[in-house]
């Protein structure tokens, strides 16, 4: 709607061929602005919210309620003075920061944040995201190799281990929601969502949560910046702009991922009421989710974390694909469906029911599971009795 | 907007993905030309200044060395299911067309490599200390 409105306006002064040319760029320039001011605007709401979780009150000199103190910080670190450690390998030093902030924003072309429009409308966009979401496991080795530094590299390969395993999971969650809607466009996965998928696919989004907190590195899966352990991890060699360029794309990256599971599981721009106030409200949403985590969690070991990936994700997401595959076949012969035809609401909404009831099972199973079981009552067991 | 054209949009973002951190980096040099961020002369450099640093200590030794390689073993663990997982998204892309053939062949390969996980799991090889 804005799109064609401003198409409109191009092209009573240009000829088509440039306007086709200058739409996407406008768009491309938009969304990056937009992101960059959000990234920094989030850094404040992190802070203040995790703040008031801990019973403090948080940043709140710097412009009214301390809105400014994002701006206030980034200028800070782009004036410091630049500094490369002596033993850093200079130009993979150099390279990491990067290496983290590109992918974070190239992640962003193929968002759909209307009904027909994302910056590249890509048919295969899911692979897209999953590709160009890898590259940061790169960038945080390059970052702690190049540091030459033993916190840096215990940090770096950490976090390779970290973002490897929850990768697995994570694309065969994914896989459960493109059974579903039959395709790997993001706009044709919103547009299938007659409900919205996490209520179809609950297993599958507590699956995509907990590993997308992994790939983002948010605690309580932040092993590999540890500050109580290794320092900062990864960057700890990092100061000034590059400082404040890995720091932004952490935040870039979150951004990133909450408009993915928003894309996949709480039904994208739908309802298609108000343009972008829904997508926003929605992101914001699970961003604010994953600050909860951290005012709430303590960290994981690293033997608890790879037992998590690999132990009890893994199976349940391979498993969920087959019952997932099977509910869509049995819902094709009960509405008599023709091959090919998306799954209507209501073969979706008797999904639901059925997968609901599944994984209030699944949940009530795996809390007796030894070892998985809440921590206070594993204590309480282990604890002396006292007289 | 046809296919290639989604490509070259693409491409664009890519490009702008990569200027946005790389032009920063090159403003703030900018800014030290201009004497807004400090730069110290090499030869009035601190002795510690761009040390590693360790904690407070000299740093012992280089940071280059061998680390466990438990971490090897889940890389080498990530290869392997990646790939199994790679063969699954075309096969969901198209299931809602291809029906039965396609549940019960996916079927039989996920619990080939479900056996083989177990097998791993039943080795040890998913034990971070044994």
């Amino acid at each position: 709607m804005i799109a064609d409105l401003t198409r409109g306006i191009l092209e009573s002064f240009l000829p088509i061929g440039v306007v086709d040319i200058l739409m996407p760029l406008l768009g491309i320039f938009i969304v990056v602005n937009v992101l960059l001011g959000s990234a920094i605007m989030l850094t404040y709401a992190e802070r203040r919210l995790v703040a008031r979780m801990q019973n403090r009150i948080g940043p709140n000199r710097v412009g009214p309620f301390g809105l400014l103190q994002g701006a206030a910080d980034l200028l800070k670190l782009v004036t410091k003075e630049d500094l490369t450690p002596r033993a850093a390998d200079r130009p993979v030093f150099l390279l990491a920061p990067v290496l983290f902030f590109a992918p974070a924003i190239a992640l962003f072309a193929v968002v759909p944040f209307f009904r027909g429009w994302a910056v590249a409308d890509l048919d295969a966009g899911i692979v897209y995201v999953i590709a160009v979401t890898s590259v940061s496991s790169l960038a945080a080795f390059a970052a702690g190799w190049a540091s030459n530094n033993k916190y840096s590299l215990y940090g770096a390969v950490r976090g390779v281990a970290q973002l490897v395993s929850y990768e697995v999971p994570l694309i065969l969650a994914v896989t459960s929601v493109i059974l579903l809607s039959g395709s790997l466009n993001l706009q044709k996965i919103v547009e299938a969502q007659g409900i919205p998928f996490i209520l179809v696919q609950p297993i599958g989004f507590l699956i995509m949560l907990v590993a997308v907190t992994a790939e983002l590195n948010r605690t309580p899966f932040d092993i590999n910046e540890a500050e109580s352990e290794i320092v900062a991890g990864f960057h700890t060699e990092y100061t000034g702009t590059k400082f404040a360029l890995i720091y932004g794309a952490e935040y870039v990256a979150a951004l990133g991922w909450s408009a993915v599971i928003v894309t996949l599981f709480l039904g994208g721009w739908k309802p298609d009421i108000g343009g972008l106030i829904w997508f926003g409200l929605k992101t914001s949403a699970v961003v604010f989710l994953f600050f909860w985590f951290r005012g709430t969690w303590p960290r994981v070991r690293i033997d608890q974390m790879l037992a998590l990936a690999w132990k009890l994700l893994f199976p349940l997401a391979t498993i969920n694909i087959l019952v997932t595959a099977a509910e869509v076949l049995a819902a094709q012969a009960l509405f008599s469906l023709e091959p090919g035809e998306a799954l209507p609401v209501i073969a979706l909404a008797v999904i639901a029911v059925v997968n609901i009831g599944l994984t209030v099972a699944v949940l009530a199973l795996l809390s007796r599971v030894p070892g998985l079981a809440r921590f206070d009552t594993q204590l309480a067991a282990s604890a002396p009795a006292r007289g | 907007m046809d296919e290639s054209g989604k490509y070259w949009a693409i491409a664009a973002m890519g490009v702008a993905a990569v200027l946005v951190p790389v032009s920063l980096m090159v403003f703030s040099a900018l800014l030290s030309r201009v004497r807004i961020r400090p730069v110290t002369p090499p030869d009035q450099e601190p002795r510690f200044q761009r040390m590693t640093y360790e904690s407070g200590m000299v740093p012992t030794g280089t940071a280059n060395v061998q680390f466990n390689f438990r971490f090897y073993l889940f890389a080498l663990l990530f290869v392997i299911f990646d790939v199994e997982v790679i063969f699954l998204l075309p096969w969901a892309a198209r299931f809602l067309t291809l029906g039965w053939v396609a549940f019960l062949g996916m079927a039989l390969f996920l619990i080939l490599v479900l056996v083989g996980f177990l097998y791993e799991w039943k080795k040890e090889a998913l034990e971070w200390q044994r």
